[in-house]
């Protein structure tokens, strides 16, 4: 009697436990492996599939199945039935079956439990492709400075650039794309407010201290065009995208209309800029002097959390000031459409990181070309790399305002790439760090069981 | 569904347990004077965890090595203490606040566990009885280090995790099936912990903590106890924890699976 009940008992927990499937240990019932997928792995495959966003990877309620050719399409379909699925459809000349899989299960037990019938050849979710934030911005297409294609450079007969020796901005701004909160000061030429590209992302009408007023127009061009790299208005339909996808501008005027200015109009700017909440300043301009007046500039800005930014120079020459202040600005030279450095970006030891500098299209102020003519054009020099480096600056500290100056800075130059690391390997003079690098600055680096110490 | 099945076989094994003991006529023999026991415990769960403000899940795999030594104070009482090793494999934790953010895709961290146990069996019967335990384990992982790849500079990420679990419950165990003893458990079972990452650039230096906790608390026990000799038994356990979706994934049920070897004397 005891006996038969112990063998009842055991019976029950037997099919228990099997209908709960801790493992499947019959390989050829398919109709089991069905019914009880493992849920050990296909929670992991789940939730590693949804977890980075809310948005779906792949279509819910179907799969892709390929078969063995040994299998026909009769048995084919007799075998997506003993799943308790359905034929969608075949498609043809691939041979895969697209089918509706039950309610009751999810995609990734349905990819698991097919996957382990020997059957399949491969099973895997109707994954959803999309597009990454690619702006629609109508001259994107020839910011190869932001996303490399190989693509000509300019008018036609331009040459082609190298494929993705660029910043890599659109994989940068899937990490972010910056809020409205944070703010570049470009202290140049000024900034043509009325500009469509930057009309709307122009924080006020700014302040000039080479005419002494609040009126930071630009007469000149320089200031457009780099205010324009750093923060153009973005995925608007028309014009360029900026690096710094959603941050705002502050217009500060301290060069006039030949390019020159005084440091004391200089030094006047940063510290202004840094009283009207500056997060990031861009300088792309520079002198051969050391002064005092900019260096306590600078300091004051650094203490007060604000990133500096400043171009090399152009002259193959040493790192002009205020580049050249290590300690509170990073100093940035130039790259081309090929990832290299053209000889004439000066090089030092200051020099930080580098950019593309050689022929980049942006705004220029609207009276710039004369009516009939679109505001854009092409300019190069290592003040169009500066505001490519500001708006990396700006979007980190737009993502993670916690940080320091000092880690801002470095997170620029560690996440930088080091693309001539062939004939200079690590630090050099030329490029400093190497090129920025946007997607690894601001989107998680994955740490995997290859890269375990 | 899930839930469903867990409650369909909740339901099954209570009928199972209540007709066999129902008919039960002779008098279990299932008692032990030994006031001592001790073995060896292996388990393995898999824990939907959730952190981020529970805006984010993944899992938590973890397999359990565990010796165990077990003394009756009391007729029915029996304190134990737990000591083991762990490996916990941490899945899909990103660590947005480090200055370079990172994302531990995969890896498994081995530990040591500590933890005790209490079961009050306060209610016997010939046929079943009803015992009330808590268990606590502490697990605290070794250090584990990755290069960060993709950078200019050498950098290295250090990861340290730990975690805690709690079970606190009931057992229904029937005994007229001697030497086998199936039993039914319902408990509370939190689990938590933290997951330390600690990120070092040349200059760069932060640690960022993620907390971590298991998304489902209860914890539905199926297992039974086959005692080979009078010293000798062995404990196979079975475990269920439903767990509820959020705005970002779906509801489940987490399982894990325990064998414990013990020797009575």
């Amino acid at each position: 009697m005891r006996k038969k009940k112990l063998i009842f008992v055991g019976t029950i927990l037997f099919i228990l436990s099997m209908s709960m499937s801790f493992t499947d240990v019959t390989k050829d019932k398919r109709i089991r492996r069905i019914i009880n997928p493992s849920r050990q792995d296909i929670s992991s495959s789940k939730h590693s599939y949804h977890h980075r966003s809310n948005r779906h990877l792949y279509a819910s309620g179907e799969v892709l199945v390929k078969f063995r050719p040994t299998l026909s399409d009769n048995e084919a379909e007799a075998l997506i039935g003993v799943y308790q699925s359905r034929k969608i459809k075949k498609i043809l000349g691939l041979n895969v079956y697209q089918i509706q899989i039950p309610e009751n299960i999810t995609v990734a037990e349905m990819v698991e439990t097919l996957h382990r019938n020997p059957d399949v050849e491969f099973v895997e979710p109707n994954y959803i492709a999309r597009i990454t934030a690619t702006p629609n911005d109508s001259l994107f297409q020839y910011q190869y400075a932001l996303h490399n294609t190989g693509q000509s450079i300019g008018v036609p007969g331009s040459p082609s650039g190298t494929e993705r020796a660029d910043i890599k901005a659109p994989e940068g701004w899937e990490g972010t794309k910056g809020t409205g909160d944070t703010v570049i000061a470009i202290l140049d030429t000024g900034v043509d407010l009325l500009h469509p590209d930057l009309q709307s992302k122009v924080v006020s009408g700014g302040r000039d201290f080479v005419n002494d007023d609040f009126d930071a127009t630009d007469d000149h061009w320089h200031g457009t065009h780099v205010a324009g790299i750093a923060a153009a208005e973005t995925n608007n339909t028309e014009g360029i995208a900026g690096v710094a996808w959603n941050c705002k501008i502050l217009p500060v005027k301290v060069l006039d209309e030949d390019g020159q200015g005084y440091y004391s109009w200089i030094a006047e700017g940063i510290r202004w800029a840094t009283d009207e909440g500056a997060d990031v300043i861009n300088m792309s301009f520079g002198g051969s002097s050391e002064a005092s007046i900019l260096a306590q500039a600078l300091s004051y800005a650094k203490s007060a959390g604000v990133v500096c930014v400043a171009s090399a120079g152009n002259d193959d020459d040493f790192v002009y000031y205020p580049a050249a202040y290590d300690e509170y600005c990073l100093a940035v030279a130039a790259t081309d459409y090929d990832d290299l450095r053209p000889d004439w970006s000066n090089p030092g030891p200051e020099v930080d990181v580098a950019a593309p500098g050689t022929r980049i299209i942006s705004c220029v102020p609207t009276w710039y070309w004369g009516p009939g003519s679109l505001p854009y054009g092409y300019a190069g020099g290592t003040s169009q790399a500066a505001p490519h480096v500001a708006g990396l600056a700006a979007l980190i500290k737009d993502l993670k305002p916690w940080l320091r100056v000092d880690e801002i800075m470095d997170v620029i130059r560690y996440t930088a790439e080091d693309i001539n690391s062939g004939s200079a390997p690590g630090f050099d003079n030329y490029i400093g760090y190497g090129r920025i690098n946007m997607d690894t600055a601001l989107v998680p680096i994955k740490l995997t069981a290859s890269t375990r110490k | 569904m899930n839930l469903k099945r867990c409650i369909f076989i909740a339901i099954l094994m209570l009928f199972v347990f209540s007709s066999i003991s129902y008919s039960q006529v002779e008098t279990p023999e299932y008692s032990n004077s030994k006031k001592w026991s001790t073995g060896l415990g292996f388990e393995y769960f898999k824990s939907t965890i959730s952190w981020e403000d529970d805006s984010l899940v993944s899992p938590l795999k973890s397999y359990l090595m565990s010796f165990h030594i077990n003394y009756e104070i009391i007729d029915g009482l029996n304190l134990g203490a737990i000591v083991g090793y762990a490996s916990s494999d941490y899945e899909s934790l990103i660590f947005s606040e480090l200055p370079v953010s990172l994302e531990l895709d995969k890896g498994a961290i081995g530990g040591f566990l500590f933890g005790g146990e209490v079961v009050f069996t306060f209610y016997r019967t010939d046929n079943f009885d009803v015992s009330v335990m808590g268990q606590y384990i502490y697990y605290k992982g070794g250090q584990k280090q990755w290069e960060i790849p993709g950078l200019a500079v050498d950098g290295t990420a250090t990861g340290k995790p730990k975690w805690s679990r709690v079970i606190l419950g009931g057992t229904f165990r029937f005994l007229a099936t001697e030497p086998f003893y199936p039993y039914l458990s319902l408990a509370y079972s939190p689990l938590w912990g933290t997951f330390s990452m600690e990120e070092s650039i040349q200059t760069l230096n932060r640690t960022e903590e993620k907390k971590i906790s298991r998304k489902g608390n209860l914890l539905i026990g199926l297992g039974g106890i086959y005692e080979f000799s009078d010293s000798f038994s062995l404990i196979l356990e079975a475990d269920l924890v439903p767990y509820s979706g959020g705005d970002n994934y779906n509801g489940g049920v987490d399982f894990g699976a325990a064998l414990r070897i013990m020797y009575s004397f």
